[in-house]
């Protein structure tokens, strides 16, 4: 019934809007806040998880942008796109010119105008003092969304599931100003403003079977005093530092298609938490204080953490899943606490110069042996990391080095170079011995930012030979020194991407990608009596993707792709194939209504030839499901603005899939081969 | 044995539909998405009927699919604009006395002026096999054509897009994919690719090419994979009429003829 329902409002939309249509706005005018596009930034930190307080962090910065006028080095980095080179250029450019229009920025050495539409989302330019007259509250912002299979799983059925199939989300921030707003300090560490501000955020979440609504909440009360340069947090809040060896948060951006920048990672220090991973983050109060050339921060957290306990009340495994539906997950709930102290002094001597010392100290109420760790933690762990990078208009340098309580000591360093406007050029080692462990890192490497048991190179290199082209490559060699999940033995392996982007005319481009991965691999095979067999063998990923794009007027954009998987193996497996297409439209048919629509057709040897499509979703979401079977999927994602003040979200979707009786496994099991999902998002802003 | 009936339809159906519709379309190898020029875009991609600015018709003829006189196909199909869109429908006959199915189509297609063109059709399938009874269903498609530049057009189809089923047993109705471009570098020659993917098979490329010669006689090729086809035509001009013919070889089925004839009033 749904999937009539959302074919006539295609329908509706459609045909009962034409008159609209022949005159819509361009997209700029259109007040709807659509996410900007992302995919080659995020497609791989998405694969088979999500990056909640990534998603997080980047829908915060569309709807609060950064002021090109003010922002710190740290923050301007966190724009998908910006390097650290580029965001030094930015602070240097502004110390004797302000930005008087993001066009102005063009102006800086390494910024394109491709690049500028990008990163356009994200930035702003502040205004010299529009004074209003404090206290005052600033902005609301409350986001309430709603989930639901529209088929029944397994653990509904037979009572696995304790709660019921909706998945609920609610957030609400505000930010209140004491005092006058005037134009942000430039070059402020830590990004201090001039007014003093309190902002408090509480974000609430259940997910499908979990039974109380409540199940997971979050919140701060976060408070900014630029008379002293300092800033206060109180209640959830995560802390990013350096190249994070010793503080991340629980995922971060990976190898992507921005070969240069992703490298990099430079923390912006403590941030107020409002994301739903539902156990790396600190629970207490943090301090930020900046004295001309000198950052300290300070931090304590006190939290339960959610992990399996073995036989003898040892922690072997924290939770990342945060998920809470059955009696076996319940069990993992709040099973040790964690006591953490930590802090960071930074000091910048001389312009460009940043030196930094990070360090924590962790205390259980249980032992903890993790099973993915080769010795005992105990009840206790720390971290102590040193940092130093040097950036200058072509070049940055950095390192972190980080030792644990045991001794075991990691390290990064990379280079950045940007000799010319039209190449640019980045390579970077990484060593974490196997008994290296520093459970709030998360690192730039090829083991999903775990950093542990990994050594490795890479360089990267994109290349602007002329207008209209570009083409961007990485070469990343690793070693995995002890056992890890994709080898029984020490094992080695490559990732290589090539990526061109080509403007065959003013509207239409075309991408070609080719990604070969190179790595070991646990899999099953059957020998020639029928025997299954556990084989450690070397698996060779390559796929080839194929991307038009066709932007008419800017009232619609066309996307079609194709992609071709192959999965070969060194021994005993037959290679596998996939193969992938779709389609996607989106476009404005009323002035104050946006539909986003994809139709992907699939066809693989097996799920380890799955193929993945980046979707849109409702804001402060990304789904990148793994396609695999014959199949063919479809979404609508539908936004308007009801009124100023409120967004109205809608998305359905359907995956069809032949010759299946069942899809999926275990309680998440659903009989048929169709699985539908409805979601609805309300955003209310004053 | 009514239940075997039922569980034939969906086949049947798809059997029907894999013959494609339209002279022009058959002998470009069945890559006809981008294109949908003709009444025919009722069938193939209801957004080609955004396309069509004067009233059409044609009508196209199957006498014997695979040399098999049994395999016979009547097609008619009409497109007539209607202020904000145009619409179209077609009507189409397969089989005969003992197992007949009988596909009829309403669609509507508009162009939106910025370079797009959308379309949707509903269509009843039916199916009836003397002494046994019959059944039928409604099943949606939608269309999407694209101009990117004077001389480049993509167009996409979704068919069967709410996935319906027929029959007691629910049997699920195909779902086809189609995604195609047309490049036209002259006035009088095109070259069409396209690709298709039913939910139940491999995916499918095609690809044809047309050659025109004094506005009144066209040249037709194509090939597809999935089974190998290979294909050909004609079409003659005169006036507001066209005849045309088409014939397919299938690599072991052997041919397939089929003729047209068709009419545009205007340009």
């Amino acid at each position: 019934m749904l999937a009539r329902i959302a074919a006539a409002v295609f329908l509706c939309v459609g045909f009962l809007s034409g008159a609209h249509g022949q005159t819509a706005p361009a997209r700029d005018t259109a007040r709807v806040r659509y996410p900007p596009d992302l995919e080659n930034v995020l497609e791989q930190v998405t694969l088979d998880a999500e990056d909640s307080q990534l998603i997080d962090l980047l829908a915060r910065l569309q709807e609060d942008p950064l002021d090109v006028n003010s922002a710190s080095v740290e923050e301007l980095q966190q724009v998908p796109g910006i390097s650290s080179i580029l965001a030094f250029n930015i602070v240097a450019h502004r110390s004797k010119t302000r930005f008087n229009d993001l066009d102005d920025l063009l102006l800086v050495g390494g910024m394109t105008s491709d690049l500028l539409l990008r990163v356009r989302p994200f930035v702003r330019v502040g205004g010299l003092g529009t004074r209003i007259a404090g206290p005052v509250l600033t902005r609301v912002h409350l986001r309430t969304r709603a989930s639901e299979d529209l088929e029944r799983r397994r653990g509904f059925e037979d009572g696995t599931f304790q709660g019921s199939p909706l998945k609920l989300y609610s957030r609400l921030t505000a930010g209140f100003v004491i005092g006058d707003i005037k134009r942000k300090r430039p070059n402020a560490p830590g990004g201090l403003g001039e007014a003093s501000s309190v902002d408090l955020g509480i974000v609430t979440e259940k997910d499908a079977g979990e039974r109380k609504m409540t199940d997971f909440i979050a919140g701060y009360v976060a408070a900014t005093i630029p008379s002293i340069s300092t800033r206060f947090i109180l209640g959830d809040f995560a802390m990013e530092s350096a190249e994070g060896l010793v503080f991340w948060r629980s995922a971060g951006l990976s190898k992507s298609t921005e070969v240069i920048a992703s490298v990099r990672k430079n923390g912006v220090g403590i941030r107020p938490y409002l994301s739903t991973n539902e156990n790396w983050y600190f629970r207490g109060m943090a301090a930020e204080a900046s004295m001309d050339w000198v950052n300290v921060t300070l931090m304590y957290s006190d939290k339960p953490m959610h992990g399996t306990r073995n036989d003898e009340g040892v922690i072997t495994n924290f939770d990342n899943s945060g998920l809470f539906r059955t009696a076996s997950e319940l069990s993992r709930r709040n099973q040790t606490r964690e006591r953490l102290f930590g802090g960071r002094l930074s000091a910048t001597p001389v312009d460009g110069m940043k030196v930094g010392m990070t360090g924590y100290q962790a205390r259980f109420t249980d032992a903890v042996e993790l099973s993915s760790v080769s010795r005992l933690l105990g009840r206790t762990a720390a971290v102590v990391g040193w940092d130093v990078s040097y950036t200058q208009r072509w070049f940055n340098i950095f390192a972190e080095l980080a030792r644990d309580h045991d001794n075991s000591t990691a390290g990064v360093a990379g280079i950045l170079l940007k000799p010319h406007e039209t190449a640019a050029v980045s390579c970077a080692v990484r060593s974490f011995p196997e008994r290296y462990v520093s459970l709030h890192s998360n690192v730039f490497g090829e083991s999903g930012g775990v950093a542990r048991n990994e050594s490795g190179a890479y360089i990267g290199l994109a290349l602007r030979p002329i207008s209209g082209f570009s083409l961007s490559l990485y070469y990343d060699q690793f070693r995995f020194p002890w056992k890890s999940s994709s080898s029984l033995f020490p094992a080695a392996g490559h990732d290589v991407l090539a990526f061109s982007e080509m403007r065959l005319s003013a509207r239409l481009s075309l991408q070609l990608q080719y990604k070969e991965k190179r790595k070991n691999d646990l899999g099953v095979s059957t020998d020639a009596l029928g025997r299954e067999m556990r084989v450690d063998e070397v698996r060779t990923q390559r796929n080839y993707r194929a991307t038009v794009e066709l932007v008419s007027s800017r009232a619609f954009r066309w996307r079609s792709r194709v992609e071709l998987v192959s999965a070969s193996y060194s021994d005993s497996r037959p290679r596998q194939k996939g193969a992938l297409v779709f389609q996607d439209i989106r476009f404005f048919p009323l002035p104050r209504f946006l539909i986003d629509a994809r139709v992907i057709a699939f066809q693989t040897d097996s799920y380890d030839s799955r193929v993945y499509e980046f979707e849109s979703e409702l804001s402060g979401t990304l789904y990148n499901p793994a396609l695999y079977g014959r199949g063919l999927r479809w979404y609508l994602l539908a936004r308007l603005e009801v009124t100023p003040a409120v967004d109205l979200s809608v998305k359905y979707s359907q995956t069809l899939k032949d010759g299946v009786k069942k899809i999926g496994s275990g309680s998440g099991e659903i009989l048929g081969d169709r699985e539908r999902r409805a979601s609805v998002q309300m955003d209310v802003r004053f | 044995m009514c239940v075997a009936l039922l569980m034939l339809v969906p086949f049947a159906i798809a059997s029907a539909q894999n013959n494609g519709r339209g002279s022009k379309a058959i002998a470009l190898g069945n890559a006809f998405v981008a294109i949908a020029d003709n009444p025919w875009a009722v069938a193939c991609n209801p957004a080609g009927l955004g396309q069509l600015a004067s009233v059409s018709g044609a009508v196209f003829f199957v006498p014997r699919q695979f040399e098999l006189a049994e395999l016979k196909t009547t097609s008619v199909a009409a497109a007539v604009p209607l202020g904000p869109a145009t619409l179209g429908v077609s009507v189409e006959q397969f089989g005969f006395e003992l197992y007949k199915e009988t596909n009829a189509t309403i669609a509507a297609g508009r162009n939106f002026g910025w370079g797009l063109s959308a379309g949707i059709a509903i269509n009843l399938h039916r199916i009836s096999i003397d002494r046994y009874g019959s059944t039928g269903r409604l099943t949606v498609d939608f269309g999407l054509l694209a101009r990117a530049q004077d001389d480049l057009t993509f167009g996409f189809a979704l068919k069967n897009a709410t996935a319906a089923t027929i029959g007691q047993t629910r049997e699920r109705l195909p779902q086809t994919f189609l995604l195609g471009m047309r490049y036209a570098p002259w006035s009088d020659f095109l070259v069409t690719l396209e690709a298709e993917k039913d939910n139940r098979y491999p995916f499918i490329l095609k690809g044809g090419i047309e050659q025109r010669f004094f506005e009144i006689l066209s040249l037709r090729i194509g090939a597809s994979s999935n089974p190998d086809k290979f294909s050909a035509g004609i079409g003659a001009r005169y006036s507001i009429i066209e005849f045309a013919y088409a014939g397919y070889s299938h690599q072991q089925l052997g041919w397939t003829h089929q003729v047209e004839i068709s009419f545009q009033l205007g340009e």
